[in-house]
């Protein structure tokens, strides 16, 4: 069996007696786009923070190239390469766009907090390579000219926008995205939608997407995994997952 | 006029030191969310431990040798005492520092006893005259090494890359772990900085007046009306406040020396305190938000 880069294995979570998550599997392979997709109480969010750290699964593994994610702290897997958006927009709204983004570069940098203060030596090359890396950034996802406004004075839109840059600054090796596309109108989301894939097949970037929005999802995805009250009931590409007797029944309903 | 001007001047270097003193209180705040009434303990046990070094070496190593004590001090309690407590209820946390205070300020009052000591200002009581106003020079030194520090300390937080993060921690813990950030690191290193900003202080704080008292403690929560009134999470507004209050103090001790018995002016930082309280919650500077805590 090849080694995919992200394997999650029998994961089981129970909130009161209420399996969240019930022996969920999937594999996501280097380079790939997979979708979590699944309604309301699906489990989607509570995926999410377990493999961010915040919440312990009960049982299962999760595994990130080939290491244990497991009882890490959240600010260790996030060093281990692992970067994530949140559902409801959670940037640094008084910092300036280009602070934010700077931040994302911290954990890449070595000098000690007097050094930085110098700037000196080490630090001031750090901090040159870190203004590059983000320039390019910002500049890949048209907020170039955004560098100096503050991050809260901005719409909803160009702030999902910015807390994809700064994910995207921290160069992740897997990029999880919760609901990138929440709150944003028809065009947002097309924008998104094409950002999205576009840093997927330019950069390289392995993502794994929960969303909503199922059109978006669809026409994104390599894979999508759906999941309805906590356990995976399909796992496919998108054309067959729509098809899917079990997806159509348990949880689209008539709506597709 | 001349004399307006040089009890204005003592206002401002009076001012500073309590600024000092209240941005510790406003960045261990934003930092770990923390109100830490301890906090007046550093300050004096800042004095002390100069005062205790200054007879062995000279003055620039006595200053290092109390940031590094009073910063390994500030450390332990934070991680030992304050760290599980981080996510509880306002009131607990509170509660504990207020233990803390206690415990610091009898274990100062057990190894130096109550008596008080000769100031440990950098400077001597000497004064220089500008034009017709005469500055002590231990006023003028309180102004130029607070205004230095308050400037670096102004440069880390917007930047560097731990000022930066610190702000992150205190914009929200999620995200800045998220960003790879080390949170519980971010707590310590504001309480370290807390500390060293209450050392700088303490060695100015003895000049007015020119003694190391264990009541220094007690002296330094003047920087609580003075954070209130520049607002709880304002960087900007502890100096502004700690200006506010200096100010007060020294003209008011001045100008209204006949009401009250001449205690008056040691109560109006208070009066103004509960009247920004009253008109504008979260003081001149802080956010909105901060009067639902």
């Amino acid at each position: 069996m090849s080694a995919a880069l992200f394997e999650v294995e029998d994961l089981t979570l129970s909130f009161a007696g209420v399996r969240a998550l019930d022996g969920v599997d999937f594999t996501i392979d280097e380079g790939e786009l997979f979708a979590v997709i699944g309604p309301n109480g699906a489990g989607k969010s509570t995926l999410f923070n377990c493999i961010s750290g915040i919440y312990r699964p009960e049982s299962g593994s999760i595994k990130f190239g080939g290491r244990q994610l497991l009882g890490s702290a959240p600010h260790r897997i996030a060093s281990a390469g692992i970067a994530r958006t949140f559902q409801n927009v959670d940037v640094f709204p008084a910092m300036t766009v280009e602070e934010c983004l700077l931040l994302a570069r911290h954990q890449h940098l070595r000098s000690g907090p007097v050094a930085s203060m110098v700037r000196w030596g080490r630090s001031a090359r750090e901090e040159r390579a870190a203004l590059r890396k983000v320039t390019e950034v910002a500049d890949r996802l048209g907020l170039g000219g955004l560098l100096q406004s503050t991050v809260g004075t901005l719409p909803h839109g160009i702030q999902k926008r910015v807390e994809l840059a700064r994910s995207l600054c921290m160069e992740p090796r897997l990029l999880l995205l919760d609901e990138p596309v929440a709150g944003m109108n028809h065009e947002e989301t097309a924008e998104m939608a094409a950002t999205l894939s576009e840093v997927n097949s330019d950069l390289g970037v392995t993502m794994l997407l929960v969303e909503h929005d199922m059109s978006m999802v669809m026409g994104i995805s390599h894979r999508v995994c759906v999941l309805d009250f906590g356990r995976r009931i399909a796992l496919d590409t998108p054309a067959n997952v729509v098809r899917d007797e079990a997806v159509i029944d348990a949880y689209l309903g008539g709506a597709l | 006029m001349t004399l307006f001007l040089q009890l204005g001047f003592q206002g401002i270097a009076l001012g500073l030191v309590y600024g000092l003193i209240a941005l510790g209180f406003v960045i261990m705040f934003k930092g770990s969310h923390t109100f830490n009434f301890a906090h007046g303990q550093f300050v004096a046990i800042g004095a002390y431990v100069v005062l205790v070094l200054l007879p062995r070496m000279p003055y620039v190593l006595a200053f290092i040798g109390a940031v590094a004590i009073t910063v390994g001090l500030a450390l332990v309690v934070e991680r030992l005492l304050i760290r599980g407590l981080i996510g509880r209820s306002v009131t607990v946390v509170v509660l504990a520092t207020l233990g803390i205070s206690t415990m610091l300020h009898n274990a100062v009052l057990m190894v130096w006893g109550v008596g008080s000591h000769d100031s440990v200002g950098p400077v001597g009581a000497g004064t220089t005259k500008v034009g017709s106003v005469v500055l002590p020079n231990s006023a003028l030194a309180t102004v130029a090494v607070s205004v230095v520090v308050l400037a670096a300390v102004a440069w880390f937080f917007q930047r560097t890359r731990h000022g930066l993060a610190l702000r992150a921690t205190a914009s929200s813990q999620e995200a800045a772990l998220a960003q790879g950030i080390d949170v519980g690191r971010m707590f310590a290193l504001s309480w370290a900085l807390a500390a060293f900003l209450a050392v700088t202080a303490s060695i100015f704080l003895a000049s007015f007046p020119r003694v190391v008292s264990p009541s220094i403690g007690d002296l330094a929560l003047i920087a609580i009306p003075a954070i209130v009134i520049g607002g709880m999470d304002s960087l900007m507004g502890a100096v502004v406040g700690g200006l506010v209050v200096g100010l007060t103090q020294v003209l008011g001790s001045n100008y209204l020396s006949d009401i009250g018995g001449g205690r008056l002016h040691e109560v109006l930082p208070y009066v103004l305190m509960l009247l920004v309280l009253l008109v504008r919650p979260y003081g001149l500077f802080g956010s909105r938000s901060i009067e639902r805590v």
